[in-house]
C-alpha cells in the first residue's frame, strides 16, 4: 500500500488564504531587462508589502483558516509552517504565528522546507498527527515570499502569498482527505545554499527531470492505487511555477481546462512556492459544492511530489464566507513598477 | 537589542491583548495594573477584536532611526470597537486617502528589525482599511 | 542666559556653567547653595548623566547642592519649582535654576530619537510616532471637530517669528512672511516646518532667594514668585480622555493661579508653550483664555513676547528657563527690543513636557 492514510479518517475544517495586495507586470519587469518585446510567462505577479514576510502573511492566512474553522485556537496541538523563505535562519516562524493566533503553550511547533511543497508535506504530517489521535487539530501552512535574482527567468514569477489549512477529524471536515500519496527523489534542480540570497536552478533540467518526472510519478500512483483517474474529480490544481507547466500536466492526464482552471492562480499571482498548491485550494474550496471532489499535486524542487484527493462536505456552506475568499484577495491590488519592486525586495544596497 | 522587551509584551503586540476590568468592566490596553476607568486593580486577559476607525491620524515622511525603511507612512489613533485607542501605524492603504472615521482592522506586521538584518525581527499591530469579501 | 543656537565650539557644561555664571553677575555675585538643573537628553545626546557634579564643578561651586530634574520641556521649569521649595522651606537660602540642553552633539536622526523618548516608548515610539506627528495628529483632530483648515496656525506662528526678531538670543531673527509661510513644506499634516519648533542648544538660569538675603542695592531689580505648580496628565495621547482638552496645562494653571491668589484677568503678560502651533491653542483653551474651538483666535500680542520655541528656538529642557527669564527681563523693562508697552507688572508662564503630558505654570509679580 502505497498511500498515506491514517486510521482515524481525517479532513480541512478551516482553510484561508492570504496575498498581498502589490503586483508588479511582467511586463515591466521584461522592460528593465528585456526591452519591451519579450514575451513572459505570467501576466504579473504578487509583491510583499515593506513590513510583510512570511510570519505576517501566515498569520493573516492563519487567522482567516480559524474563523472558518470556528475552533478555539487553544484547541490547535500543532503549529507548522512549510515555507522556502522563513524570515530567520534559525529560529521557528511558527512560534511566532502561534502566539499571533493564540494558541496554546502545548503545542508542537516547527518549520518545514521542502521548496515548493513545504505546505502540502505539513498538511501530510499533520493528518498523520489527527489520524493517529495523537490531536485534534493542526495548523499547516504554506507560505512564501520568494526570491528571484534580479535578471534571472525566474524574477518574473517569484511571488509572495499562500494558504492556511487546519487539519481536524473527517466528521467536522468541509473537505474530507480522502487519500495522499508522496514520492521523492535526490534532483537537484534547483536550491539555494545557506547564507545565499537568490536560488540556483538547472534551467531546462527543472522541466523533464523534475517537474514533470516526479508530478507524473505521483499522479500516476495516486490514481492506480485510488482506481480513479482525471474524470472522478471536479476541480485539480497542480504545483504552478507558471502558467504552462500546470496545463500541460493536467491535459496529460486528461484534465479539462474547467476542472483546472479554478485554481491555476499562478498568471495573475505568479507562483507563490510552498504556498502555491495550498491558495489553489483555497481557491477551488472558495467555490466547491459538497460532494465535489478535488485533485491536488504539488511539486518541490530537490525533488517530490505530494499528491491528494478530497471530498468536500455540507460544512463549506456554512463556513466559507467566515473570512475574505482567495479572489478577494487576488482582486485587491495595487499596481508597482520596477523601482518600488525593488525597494520592496530589499534589492538596493544601502550600505 | 530589545529582546527582553519585546518578549514581555508580545502578546499585546501580536494580536492586541488587554484587559477587562472585573470591577467597571472597562476594556483596557494596553495592559495596566490599574483600571484607568475605577482605579481598581484590572487583570483579568481581554482579546480586542481588532476592529476600529481612525480617531486622528498624520503622515510621517522624516521616520526616525529604525522606521526608516518603511517610511513614508501614516501613523494614526486607532479607536477600538471595544472602546480603547491605540497608537498604531496604517498600512496597505493603497490608494484610499485616510480620513477620520475610516473602519480599518488590524493586522499583524514587521515593526522594525531590531539591528541591521542581525537582530530580532518586531512584529506588532497595524491596521489596514478593512478588507472586503 | 545664552543665545539659542548650534554652539558647536561648546560642550554641555561650559554651556551650563556659562549660563550660572551670568545669572550669578546679574544677581549681585550672591553665592549659591545649590544648583538645581533642568535638562532633557544629556544622557543620550551627550552620554552624560550626574549633571549636577559635571555642571556645578565646571562653574566654580565644588562642594554645593546639585542634581538634575527632567520632565521633558519643562524640565528647567521643574529645576525652578524645586529651588522656589528649597528656598522657601529654609532648607536651602540661595538656589539657582539652570534648564541647560545640548543637542547638536550628534547628528540630527539621533537628536530627533532621543527627543522622541518623551512619549511612551513601549506603545507610542515603538509603533514610529515621533513628537512632532503627535502633535500633528492631535491637530488633525482638532480641525475635523471645529471644522477648520490648517491656516488657523498661521497667526501663532507669525507672531512668534516676528516677536523672535527682536529677541538676541533667539535662533530666528529674521521674520517670515505670509507668503513664505503659506509656501512652507508640510513636517506632518497638517503642521506645517514653520508649526513646529527647531532644537537647538541652550542655557539660562535664575538666582532664586528670600527677600531678606538679597542686598539692598539689588531689591528693585527682584520678582517675586507668586505661585507655581506641577500638574501631570497621561503620558500616551491614546491614553487621554479628551485628546483636545491639555488636563494637566489647565489643572497646573488653576493651581499656581490659585496660589497666588489671582486670576487670570490679572495677568499682564503670558508666556505659554509653543513647541508647536497646536500647543498653545490647546494651552490658551486649557488655561481659560478662550473657550474650546477658539484656542487659535486670541490675540498674541502679549503671548510668547521674545518668540516662544518657534522663534527663540527650542533647547527642549532649558527652553522653560528662558521663559523664566525673559519674562523676568519684561518685567523689569530690560527686554529690548521686544519689551511690550505697559511694564507687566504681573506674569504667567507655562511651560509644558511632553505632548501637554506635564505642565509647570509659575505666576510671577512684583
Amino acid at each position: 500500500m502505497k498511500l498515506l492514510i491514517p486510521e482515524k479518517p481525517v479532513g480541512i475544517i478551516g482553510y484561508g488564504a492570504y496575498i498581498p495586495r502589490y503586483r508588479i507586470p511582467a511586463s515591466e519587469i521584461s522592460r528593465i531587462w528585456h526591452g519591451e518585446s519579450e514575451g513572459t510567462p505570467i501576466k504579473e505577479k504578487s509583491v510583499p508589502g515593506l513590513d510583510e514576510d512570511t510570519i505576517t502573511m501566515s498569520i493573516e492566512a492563519a487567522r482567516n483558516a480559524l474563523n472558518r474553522a470556528q475552533i478555539d485556537p487553544k484547541e490547535l496541538r500543532a503549529v507548522w509552517i512549510g515555507s522556502e523563505s522563513h524570515p530567520y535562519a534559525v529560529k521557528p516562524s511558527g512560534t511566532v504565528v502561534a502566539e499571533a493566533i493564540g494558541a496554546s503553550e502545548s503545542i508542537s511547533a516547527a518549520d518545514f522546507e521542502f521548496a515548493c511543497k513545504a505546505g502540502t508535506e505539513a498538511v501530510i504530517a499533520g493528518m498523520g498527527f489527527v489520524g493517529s489521535g495523537m490531536g485534534d487539530y493542526v495548523l499547516a501552512v504554506g507560505m512564501d515570499t520568494a526570491q528571484g535574482r534580479p535578471g534571472d527567468v525566474l524574477e518574473y514569477t517569484a511571488a509572495a502569498g499562500g494558504a492556511a489549512v487546519i487539519i481536524g477529524p473527517a466528521s467536522e471536515a468541509l473537505a474530507v482527505i480522502d487519500a495522499a500519496y508522496s514520492f521523492v527523489t535526490d534532483t537537484p534542480d534547483f536550491w539555494r545554499r545557506q547564507t545565499q540570497k537568490y536560488p540556483e536552478h538547472g534551467q531546462r533540467f527543472t522541466g523533464d527531470p523534475a517537474y514533470f518526472h516526479h508530478l507524473e510519478n505521483s499522479i500516476e500512483t495516486f490514481f492506480t492505487e485510488t482506481g480513479t483517474s482525471a474524470k472522478d474529480y471536479r476541480f485539480a490544481v497542480f504545483h504552478q511555477p507558471n502558467a504552462k507547466f500546470p496545463q500541460k500536466l493536467g491535459k496529460e492526464f486528461g484534465f479539462t481546462k474547467e476542472q483546472f482552471q479554478t485554481g491555476l492562480l499562478s498568471p495573475m499571482i505568479g507562483n507563490t512556492y510552498s504556498g502555491a498548491v495550498l491558495l489553489g485550494l483555497s481557491a477551488i474550496l472558495d467555490i466547491a459544492e459538497p460532494g465535489d471532489k478535488i485533485f491536488a499535486a504539488a511539486f518541490g524542487s530537490g525533488a517530490g511530489s505530494d499528491a491528494f484527493s478530497f471530498t468536500v462536505t455540507e460544512r463549506i456552506k456554512s463556513c466559507r464566507n467566515l473570512a475574505p475568499s482567495t479572489q478577494a484577495y487576488i482582486q485587491r491590488r495595487t499596481e508597482i513598477d520596477y523601482a518600488v519592486y525593488a525597494r520592496h525586495r530589499g534589492k538596493y544596497i544601502m550600505n | 537589542m530589545e529582546a527582553p522587551r519585546h518578549w514581555r509584551l508580545k502578546k499585546q503586540r501580536y494580536s492586541l491583548t488587554g484587559e477587562v476590568c472585573p470591577h467597571c468592566s472597562a476594556k483596557i490596553f494596553p495592559p495596566r495594573d490599574v483600571c484607568p476607568e475605577c482605579g481598581q486593580e484590572a487583570k483579568t486577559a481581554f482579546q480586542f477584536s481588532g476592529k476600529g476607525e481612525v480617531f486622528s491620524y498624520t503622515a510621517i515622511t522624516d521616520a526616525p532611526a529604525g522606521y526608516q525603511d518603511q517610511a513614508p507612512y501614516a501613523i494614526a489613533l486607532v479607536k477600538l470597537n471595544e472602546g480603547p485607542i491605540v497608537t498604531a501605524q496604517l498600512t496597505d492603504l493603497g490608494t484610499e486617502p485616510v480620513r477620520i472615521g475610516m473602519p480599518v482592522e488590524m493586522v499583524t506586521r514587521r515593526i522594525k528589525d531590531d539591528g541591521n538584518e542581525r537582530g530580532v525581527i518586531l512584529y506588532g499591530y497595524k491596521f489596514r482599511p478593512v478588507m472586503q469579501g | 542666559m545664552l543665545p539659542v543656537g548650534e554652539h558647536w565650539d561648546l560642550s554641555l557644561r561650559t554651556l551650563g556653567a556659562r549660563a550660572v555664571r551670568k545669572a550669578l553677575a546679574d544677581s549681585g555675585n550672591l553665592q549659591p547653595d545649590a544648583i538645581y538643573i533642568g535638562n532633557g537628553l544629556a544622557n543620550i545626546l551627550s552620554h552624560q548623566a550626574n549633571l549636577g557634579a559635571l555642571i556645578s564643578d565646571e562653574a566654580g561651586f565644588p562642594g554645593i547642592e546639585s542634581c538634575t530634574f527632567e520632565a521633558a520641556g519643562a524640565s528647567g521649569a521643574a529645576a525652578f519649582r524645586a529651588a522656589c521649595m528649597a528656598v522657601q522651606s529654609g532648607l536651602v537660602d540661595i538656589a539657582i535654576a539652570l534648564g541647560v540642553e545640548k543637542i547638536t552633539e550628534c547628528d540630527g536622526s539621533t537628536a530627533q530619537a532621543a527627543q522622541d523618548l518623551i512619549l511612551n516608548y513601549e506603545f507610542e515610539g515603538t509603533n514610529g510616532l515621533t513628537v512632532s506627528a503627535g502633535a500633528a495628529i492631535i491637530a488633525q483632530r482638532y480641525l475635523s471637530e471645529y471644522h477648520l483648515d490648517r491656516s488657523v496656525f498661521q497667526n501663532i506662528a507669525l507672531q512668534s517669528y516676528q516677536h523672535a526678531q527682536g529677541n538676541p538670543y533667539a535662533m530666528y531673527r529674521n521674520g517670515i512672511t505670509e507668503a513664505i509661510y503659506q509656501k512652507q513644506p508640510m513636517k506632518n499634516h497638517p503642521l506645517g516646518l514653520f508649526d513646529v519648533s527647531s532644537l537647538a542648544d541652550g542655557a539660562a538660569a535664575l538666582v532664586v532667594t528670600r527677600e531678606e538675603l538679597i542686598p539692598e542695592e539689588s531689591r528693585d531689580d527682584m520678582i517675586r514668585v507668586l505661585g507655581s505648580a506641577n500638574a501631570i496628565a497621561p503620558l500616551s495621547l491614546h491614553d487621554r480622555h479628551q485628546l483636545l482638552q491639555y488636563r494637566a496645562a489647565s489643572q497646573s494653571a488653576a493651581s499656581a493661579l490659585r496660589k497666588a491668589g489671582l486670576s487670570l484677568s490679572n495677568m499682564d503678560l503670558l508666556e505659554i508653550w509653543d513647541a508647536h502651533a497646536i500647543d498653545v491653542v490647546l494651552a490658551m483653551e486649557a488655561i481659560g483664555l478662550a473657550i474650546e474651538g477658539e484656542g487659535w483666535q486670541t490675540d498674541m500680542t502679549t503671548l510668547s513676547s521674545m518668540g516662544g520655541c518657534l522663534g527663540r528656538g527650542n533647547p527642549l529642557g532649558a527652553s522653560s528657563a528662558y521663559q523664566l527669564v525673559e519674562t523676568v527681563l519684561q518685567m523689569r523693562g530690560e527686554a529690548g527690543a521686544c519689551q511690550i508697552g505697559n511694564l507687566p507688572k504681573t506674569a504667567f508662564v507655562q511651560s509644558l513636557g511632553g505632548l501637554g503630558s506635564t505642565a509647570i505654570t509659575h505666576i510671577l509679580g512684583h
